[in-house]
């Protein structure tokens, strides 16, 4: 048996330091920790953001959705400090708020309003002049594709085209910071497209926040990486860094369906699929079987790959 | 006597206590996972009656005991467990089977999901209860008081030391009446099926419900219902192809995200509610109002330019305010209702949106009553103008304080509806907030509200700032 490797270290600064611009939005986390009754859902987290887009990834019930409430001061910490600018956000929560674009990943819409009106209420409630808020508005319909639907209702929309609503609303103010919870869920594979390039094009110039599952999304639109497990940050790298850690152990099997099971049960899978000559599986190891053959690791396979490392290597401190 | 009250306080605010279940599965989505289900219509809405029927029940039990404890404590001759228990199992329970119905059917028509469903209720119950009391062969009455009361005037005739001339009253000065022995209702057949009508009645609600009910299709009216056409209405059309085959999907017409230039955008928001958030929260509140309501607020704001001053203060005012129960029930709630908390509290100065929603309810009673306050000022009498002013600031501090601590627009439309009834509408000087009777200014009483508004605006700052500060 192989010794599991211990997960990736973060990656050096001058790595991860995409803008080093003064005027730049800065977004810095130290040790950062919020406790619900004696739970924490986060703990210890620090990061340092600067323009680009930040994929943060883990598990369900990790703390992504935590840490983005925390950022966005819908949450307080209960330790740590996060500052926006140099502002900590903590004595002045405007200072994000003035600046802050977000996109809960459970919210709801006023199923009576039309998009244009529930767009046009929140940029009222948020300090958008009259024509910039109609400007801006009828810019956002166009680009999250709903200029046709602006005048329906919202309680006749569907689950993706309430989506886009969500996002439309989170560059209403035309933030430096966009904070994004699951954006994706629900869009159909081309406006999944059409947002992931939204978010790189406005990556460019403030500091986007990218909570997903949806580990392709990641791929296309990250140039950094974050990975939360247990409420504590596992990993904040770039994506190549990630994928150079599984280089060289990512293979694919070809097996019988019979077989698949056990094969399963002794190796990371990342993928199964089913061929005429059986069934192709993809796995991560070190110690591959013998008639595996090596294969490009996808981001995917990395992030599979920390996390079981880091469960090992929790388990390991356990016993 | 408990058991009187307890069924009356039951009859008129247990709607109130239970109604919302099913209203909160169509809002969730939860309806979704009950309209693909295999359950039925019936099974459905039976269960949902029953859980509000047990959730009064239980009410009931706590209602027994406390009349046990209590007679424990103060009361003389012999304990009967059942001649005190008896009439909240015969007279109780009967009515809050109604109750549940009514609650029930009210879900199932749209129209009356809201502050419509309540007002109605609460008002059908009042009516209901008051007619019902007038005279002594309607025992058949949902809340049965007549039994009681003929129980007790005959056992109060039988005593021959009680006086001729009987009335029942509550009094705090027991040594001013005389006391007769009463050992409780004796439950023959015909005080048992005197119940019949009320439990028949709950029957046939439960059953309208049933044909009323739109299984959580939204698009369904009660009348397509009733005939079971299921032909969608032409705007339904519309709604039902967006949802399904929405057609601005269609990526060929879709201009690419590099061909959209985003036009920057400087906000500059304020602490202080601006014209622009006023006008925006004023929508909001009005959103949803039918014609007729328009109609009948101008109606009203005419009526009290032209009415008597002592009309225009003692009929449409009141009448006036109770239209605008609809627009401030939705204070104070509508952000947990509708999940949007985290879209409109992340605004940088959340306090300030309060303010604005709280200013665009007080805009909205002061143009109710701007009619009469038109008359008043024209009149030269401005002391019942700032009573009005009061009262005015006073609703909506009402609603919000409410809405926000309880999360519920319930307890705010049972509260208003009740103060409304006893003080401009039964002369009850002290709840009078609409300053509809000169002894209600006369008395000070708009100098108390005023610093009760004060408090419940307080009240609704600290509990805005305790869900900002989680």
């Amino acid at each position: 048996m192989v010794p599991p490797k211990a997960p990736p270290s973060t990656a050096n600064a001058t790595e991860l330091a995409s803008d080093t611009d003064e005027n730049a939005p800065q977004l810095r986390l130290q040790d950062v920790g919020k406790q619900y009754s004696d739970i924490w859902g986060v703990r210890d987290v620090s990061l340092d953001l600067s323009p680009g887009v930040l994929g943060l990834l883990g598990p369900n019930g990790a703390g992504k959705s935590t840490l983005m409430r925390l950022i966005t001061t819908y949450l307080t910490p209960t330790e740590g400090r996060i500052t926006f600018d140099g502002t900590d956000v903590v004595d002045d929560p405007n200072a994000v708020r003035k600046n802050v674009g977000y996109l809960p990943q459970d919210f709801g819409v006023y199923p009576d309003l039309t998009a244009k009106e529930f767009l046009g209420y929140l940029a009222a409630i948020r300090g958008l002049k009259r024509k910039e808020a109609r400007d801006r508005i009828e810019d956002l319909l166009e680009l999250t594709n709903l200029r046709d639907a602006r005048d329906r209702r919202l309680g006749g929309f569907s689950g993706g085209m309430r989506q886009r609503v969500g996002i439309a609303q989170a560059l209403l103010t035309d933030p430096d910071l966009l904070v994004v919870d699951e954006p994706t869920v629900g869009l159909d594979p081309a406006e999944r497209v059409r947002f992931r390039n939204v978010l790189s094009s406005l990556g460019e110039d403030r500091v986007v926040i990218l909570s997903t599952h949806i580990v392709s999304d990641v791929e296309a639109t990250a140039n950094e990486v974050a990975v939360l497990s247990a409420g504590r940050l596992r990993a904040h790298t770039t994506p190549e860094h990630l994928l150079e850690d599984v280089a060289d152990r990512v293979w694919e099997v070809v097996s019988s369906q019979d077989e698949i099971h056990s094969l399963k049960s002794e190796y990371l899978t990342s993928t199964t699929t089913r061929r005429t000559d059986g069934v192709h599986a993809r796995i991560v190891t070190d110690d591959p079987p013998r008639d595996a053959t090596p294969v490009s690791p996808t981001l995917e396979e990395a992030y599979l790959d920390l996390l079981e490392r880091t469960e090992e290597g929790e388990s390991g401190d356990g016993l | 006597m408990v058991a009187t009250m307890g069924t009356f306080l039951l009859f008129v605010f247990g709607f109130t206590l239970v109604q919302g279940a099913v209203t909160r599965e169509r809002e969730t989505g939860v309806g979704e996972l009950v309209a693909t289900s295999p359950l039925s219509n019936s099974t459905y809405l039976v269960g949902r009656w029953l859980g509000y029927f047990l959730l009064l029940t239980l009410v009931t039990v706590f209602l027994v005991l406390a009349t046990v404890a209590g007679y424990l404590l103060h009361g003389t001759g012999e304990f009967h467990f059942w001649a005190l228990a008896s009439p909240f199992v015969f007279l109780t329970l009967p009515a809050v089977m109604l109750v549940a119905a009514v609650a029930v059917l009210t879900e199932t028509i749209r129209s009356l999901q809201g502050t419509l469903g309540s007002v109605l209720y609460f008002f059908g119950a009042v009516a209901v209860f008051t007619l019902a009391s007038l005279g002594s062969g309607t025992t058949f009455g949902p809340t049965g008081l007549a039994i009681v009361r003929n129980s007790m005037v005959q056992a109060a005739g039988a005593d021959p030391t009680v006086f001729e001339n009987r009335s029942f009253a509550f009094t705090g000065d027991p040594g001013s009446v005389t006391t007769f022995t009463w050992t409780g209702v004796e439950w023959g057949g015909a005080e048992l099926l005197s119940r019949g009508p009320t439990v028949a009645v709950a029957g046939l609600g439960l059953i309208l419900a049933v044909v009323t009910f739109d299984r959580f299709e939204p698009t369904i009216t009660v009348r397509e219902r009733v005939q079971g056409v299921f032909a969608r209405r032409d705007g339904a059309q519309d709604t039902e192809e967006t949802a399904t085959n929405p057609p601005e999907t269609d990526t060929k017409s879709a201009a690419r995200p590099s061909e959209v230039d985003l036009r920057t955008a400087t906000p500059d928001p304020g602490w202080l509610p601006n014209r622009r958030s006023l006008t925006a929260e004023i929508r909001m509140a009005l959103r949803g109002q039918r014609w007729w309501w328009y109609l009948g607020m101008l109606g009203c704001i005419g009526a009290g330019f032209a009415a008597s001053p002592g009309a225009a203060r003692g009929v449409v005012l009141p009448v006036a305010w109770l239209l605008g129960l609809s627009v401030w029930a939705g204070l104070g709630v509508r952000e947990q209702r509708f999940r949007t908390t985290e879209l409109v509290f992340m605004t940088p100065y959340p306090l300030g949106q309060l303010a604005a929603v709280y200013f665009g309810g007080v805009i909205v009673a002061l143009v109710a009553a701007s009619g009469v306050l038109a008359a008043l000022a024209i009149a030269g009498n401005f002391t019942p103008i700032g009573a009005i002013l009061v009262g005015a600031c006073f609703i909506p501090a009402l609603a919000l304080a409410s809405g926000i601590w309880l999360g519920t627009s319930r307890v705010f439309e049972v509260i208003f509806l009740s103060m409304w009834y006893l003080g401009p509408m039964n002369a009850v000087y002290s709840l009078d907030f609409v300053a509809a009777h000169p002894e209600t200014v006369a008395q000070g009483i708009p100098l108390r509200i005023a610093a009760v508004t004060v408090a419940l605006l307080i009240a609704a700052v600290v509990g805005r700032k305790r869900h900002l500060q989680r």
